[in-house]
């Protein structure tokens, strides 16, 4: 898909962002760049970048002393994004940088050349000035280009753009943006986003394998008795994807025969989830506000309200996997899922395991991911030797994505064990139907995972089901059978 | 004196801070929440009928007892004791305001109608709040997933139990006497549904939080007057304060759309929701859950840390100037180490309860104590800055700024005596 887009200054949207972040290219234009007042601080070098007469002798040395261009790579569409920030900025200010900094990145873009930076980048300026070298066509730092990962200046030879000699207006308002914080920030929204309904998904797999109540997810408890709108919203998820379940019914818990007596109430982690779901869905949102404001108003120097609410986010990313991981283990006593085999086994019970060893797994992984929740912000100090602010947004943008990537898991372990659920009920009533949206993850899972009859090898089924989660093929399967979950 | 009318829905932070002062005068139910009110409870009165269906919370025990059936005969019996198990609490004693702010939120909770009680229990508590009586609440033991305990023991107040204990005129004695002197029933029989929807969600970690919020907005609006005053020196501009304050200002917002938010919700179980023909319908879910208020109370630590920084710095560059400070600064340095160590987030964990019936838990009633334990370090670490400044000679020779300083450490200290989680 080619689309273009002119950027302006103010009228960048996440949704493009998000887009580069899924694979798609984008051509880019400018527009006249509305100026607002020019502050005179992104013109001014920081005190901490001032270099003595003898180890700078062109602009582009500064980033050069501040990169750190080793170690692994982030995404190349994390640096893509950073780049149309950059230009977002860029645009405003042609008045003072001239137009060249903006042709550079535009013709950067349009010849599908994306930085990578890396990740030892331990600081936003770092990142920055990372940034700045690959768009230079510097032999240290890293593009993708043409199919394949080349040193920079391969990139812009190969791409016919010759290398780049910044002024020292130019470097100076890199070095004092925050692009990369930010685009990781994107990055971890869309992350966050999709595991937040992967999670609702997760739910309603998870109510089939156990014959759950719905009253829980009833609209008029959120809509009326406590209305959060992102609860009324995760409630309204679980509702759709169920719908035309009928093992979510009295009749197939009587047909069934594991339970004693009306339920009255699930345990929590079932009927709590429109309250959980729905404030980890806050936390998300709030990020997105902060995030639709940022990216055109480009924070200088310093982005702690951004930071803040990444740091929040994960604290509630974190409570989204305590649930889960509570959830997954629930599905290994016979009690607790009202009559599945204990552990999940398919068959021969005590030859064969199931799942108890998978699911201590997710509490495992849990523990590793609580280790991330302590706010990055916590940490922020006033320099002693510069007195500058030390921002943590950097850190916590990065420490986020290592959360998400294990969130992640832990929800893929849930898919896992709920599918298993999910045949092993259906096993004992072969006549009765899952809801459309359930049936369909179901379906598209057991298109890469199989039941589990027997031992067998269980991290390859675990690994694939953090692929299907990471890659968003269950939550895309759903979506093609009931439209997009909110 | 004027009256002040609550309905569920309009409930603010500065309402009930001001409420608590006195500042709105005797607090009552708006006549639209009591006709509310009363038409859900006409139908909690069919049910006690003969032949009624059974309908957990209102003909049955709680919990694993739920399958228990009991008569309306026995359910008047058993309000008389059912507060005792979930009485849970040790540690210290509430703060009485806070205790009697909660009576207040849960008054105001129940005027939306959906919990179904009587609009005699409402007035009840609101008697009880307008006559500056406290619920005696021990301090320790909930998850926030249902302040149990401590509502438990705010309800006993309420019924008048023989053992329940109440601050009145700042003496601590048996609820039983307070009212008697204050002019009010001594006892108070708790109807069906009544000790359930006392006692069913998190209405102390609310009061907590909206003290926490309180407080910390005043003490903001102080730090603006110790600004106004002393920020005439190069010394005392700190890099990117007024980034970092103005991104601090805008989370708060969050953090206060929060728990304004949450001072209006149904938290309780079940809830009773109209149908077609007037009848109403139970359904049972869990609004008892408050995450969002944990969330927010952990944000509120992060940003009090953030704003710690900025105080620390500015007590560590005027600190430095004269042996008498050693002190302030090494305690005030120490104090932003406490604060960000309060920074672990309480939300982030959960740990089973219940023999795994309970098993996601919020800790959100932690994370507003921590909060407002931050929140008063916070006041502390101003004070030390104030006392620097005002030992130091640059704002010694100027006496208007040296008097601004020193009404501002009067506020400080005012504040202090009140800014507490726990009586003396």
């Amino acid at each position: 898909m080619r689309t273009k887009l002119y950027l302006d200054g103010s009228n960048l949207e996440l949704g493009a962002l998000f887009s580069i972040l899924e694979g798609n290219h984008y051509e880019v234009g400018t527009l006249e760049g509305t100026v607002g007042q020019v502050e005179e601080e992104l013109f001014m070098l920081r005190e901490s970048l001032v270099p003595d007469e003898e180890s700078v002798v062109t602009p582009i040395d500064i980033p050069r002393v501040f990169a750190e261009c080793s170690g692994e790579l982030l995404s190349k569409e994390i640096g893509m994004v950073g780049l149309l920030l950059l230009l977002n900025q860029g645009v405003k200010y042609t008045g003072i940088l001239g137009s060249r900094l903006v042709d550079r990145i535009v013709s950067f873009v349009n010849k599908g050349i994306y930085p990578c930076i890396h990740e030892n980048n331990r600081t936003e300026l770092s990142a920055m000035c990372e940034l700045a070298l690959s768009l230079a066509g510097d032999e240290n730092a890293r593009c993708f280009y043409n199919g394949g990962y080349v040193s920079s200046e391969k990139a812009v030879e190969d791409a016919g753009l010759g290398k780049y000699q910044y002024s020292n207006e130019e470097i100076t308002f890199i070095t004092n943006l925050c692009c990369m914080s930010t685009s990781l920030a994107v990055y971890s929204l869309k992350e966050a986003e999709k595991l937040a309904k992967t999670a609702d998904i997760c739910v309603a797999m998870n109510l089939e394998a156990i014959r759950g109540e719905t009253g829980a997810f009833d609209k008029r408890l959120h809509e009326l008795g406590r209305p959060y709108p992102n609860q009324i919203i995760s409630a309204e998820n679980i509702r759709r994807v169920i719908d035309g379940s009928e093992f979510t019914t009295e009749k197939a818990r009587i047909a069934y025969g594991g339970d004693h007596g009306p339920r009255c109430q699930d345990a929590i982690c079932i009927r709590a989830v429109p309250q959980t779901h729905g404030g980890v869905r806050d936390t998300v949102e709030w990020l997105k506000k902060n995030l639709q404001e940022e990216i055109n108003s480009g924070s200088h120097r310093i982005n702690p309200a951004i930071g803040y609410s990444i740091d929040l986010m994960i604290i509630a990313l974190t409570d989204l996997g305590n649930i889960s991981e509570r959830r997954s283990f629930r599905l290994t006593d016979t009690n607790l899922t009202y009559g599945l085999p204990m552990n999940l086994v398919g068959d021969n019970p005590g030859f064969n395991h199931g799942f108890p060893v998978i699911q201590a797994s997710a509490t495992a992984v849990l523990g590793e991911m609580k280790l991330l929740s302590m706010p990055c912000a916590a940490y922020s100090n006033i320099d002693p030797i510069s007195k500058e602010y030390v921002c943590m947004t950097y850190t916590s943008a990065l420490k986020a994505k290592a959360a998400l990537s294990l969130l992640e898991k832990i929800l893929a372990i849930e898919v896992l064990m709920t599918a298993q659920g999910m045949d092993l009920v259906k096993d004992k009533l072969t006549d009765f139907h899952f809801g459309i949206g359930t049936n369909a993850a179901l379906t598209e899972f057991r298109k890469n995972v199989k039941v589990t009859r027997a031992n067998r090898f269980a991290a390859p089924d675990m690994v694939e089901a953090d692929r299907l989660v990471r890659e968003g093929t269950v939550l895309a399967a759903v979506e093609s059978a009931i439209g997009k979950l909110k | 004196m004027r009256n002040y009318y609550i309905d569920g829905y309009n409930l603010t932070i500065k309402d009930v801070a001001a409420a608590v002062k006195g500042e709105l005068g005797t607090i009552c139910i708006a006549a639209e929440a009591e006709e509310r009110c009363r038409r859900s409870r006409d139908q909690i009165r069919k049910w006690l009928e003969k032949d009624a269906p059974v309908v957990y919370g209102v003909n049955t025990g709680l919990g694993n007892l739920k399958d228990t059936v009991l008569s309306p005969e026995d359910h008047l019996r058993w309000n008389r004791t059912i507060p005792y198990p979930h009485a849970v609490g040790m540690g210290g004693v509430i703060n009485p305001d806070i205790t009697r702010a909660s009576l207040l939120i849960r008054a105001n909770v129940l005027c939306r109608g959906y919990s179904a009680v009587r609009p005699e229990l409402i007035k009840r508590m609101l008697d009880i709040f307008n006559a500056g009586i406290s619920p005696v609440v021990l301090e320790l033991g909930s998850t926030g997933l249902s302040d149990l305990g401590p509502l438990a023991q705010s309800a006993m107040v309420v019924a008048g139990l023989n053992e329940a204990e109440a601050f009145y005129k700042g003496e601590r004695r048996k609820a039983k006497d307070c009212f008697r002197e204050a002019g009010l029933e001594p006892e108070f029989q708790l109807e069906c549904k009544e000790v359930l929807a006392q006692m069913n969600g998190s209405t102390m970690t609310q009061a907590i939080a909206i003290f926490a919020c309180d407080y910390m907005q005043r003490l903001l609006d102080i730090e603006k007057q110790i600004d106004a005053a002393a920020d005439i020196y190069d010394n005392y501009r700190v890099d990117s304060r007024e980034k970092v304050y103005a991104a601090i200002e805008h989370s708060l917002g969050f953090v206060l759309e929060v728990v304004d938010f949450e001072n209006n919700v149904s938290c309780d179980n079940p809830l009773l929701f109209e149908v077609d023909n007037g009848e109403y319908e139970p359904v049972m879910g869990c609004n008892c859950s408050n995450t969002q208020v944990g969330f927010v109370m952990d944000l509120l630590n992060i940003l009090i840390s953030e704003k710690a920084n900025f105080i620390c710095e500015m007590i560590s560059r005027w600190g430095n100037k004269g042996y008498g400070f050693e002190k302030l600064r090494l305690q005030g340095a120490s104090m932003v180490k406490e604060i960000r160590a309060h920074c672990l987030p309480a939300s982030a964990d959960s740990i089973p309860t219940k023999g795994n019936q309970e098993d996601h838990v919020e800790f959100s009633y932690g994370a507003a104590r921590k909060a407002m334990k931050a929140v008063k370090l916070y006041n502390g670490l101003l004070l030390s800055l104030v006392e620097i400044l005002m030992g130091t000679e640059e704002y010694k020779v100027n006496e208007s700024i040296y008097c601004g300083l020193h009404d501002v450490k009067e506020k400080i200290e005012s504040m202090s005596m009140d800014l507490k989680l726990e009586h003396d």
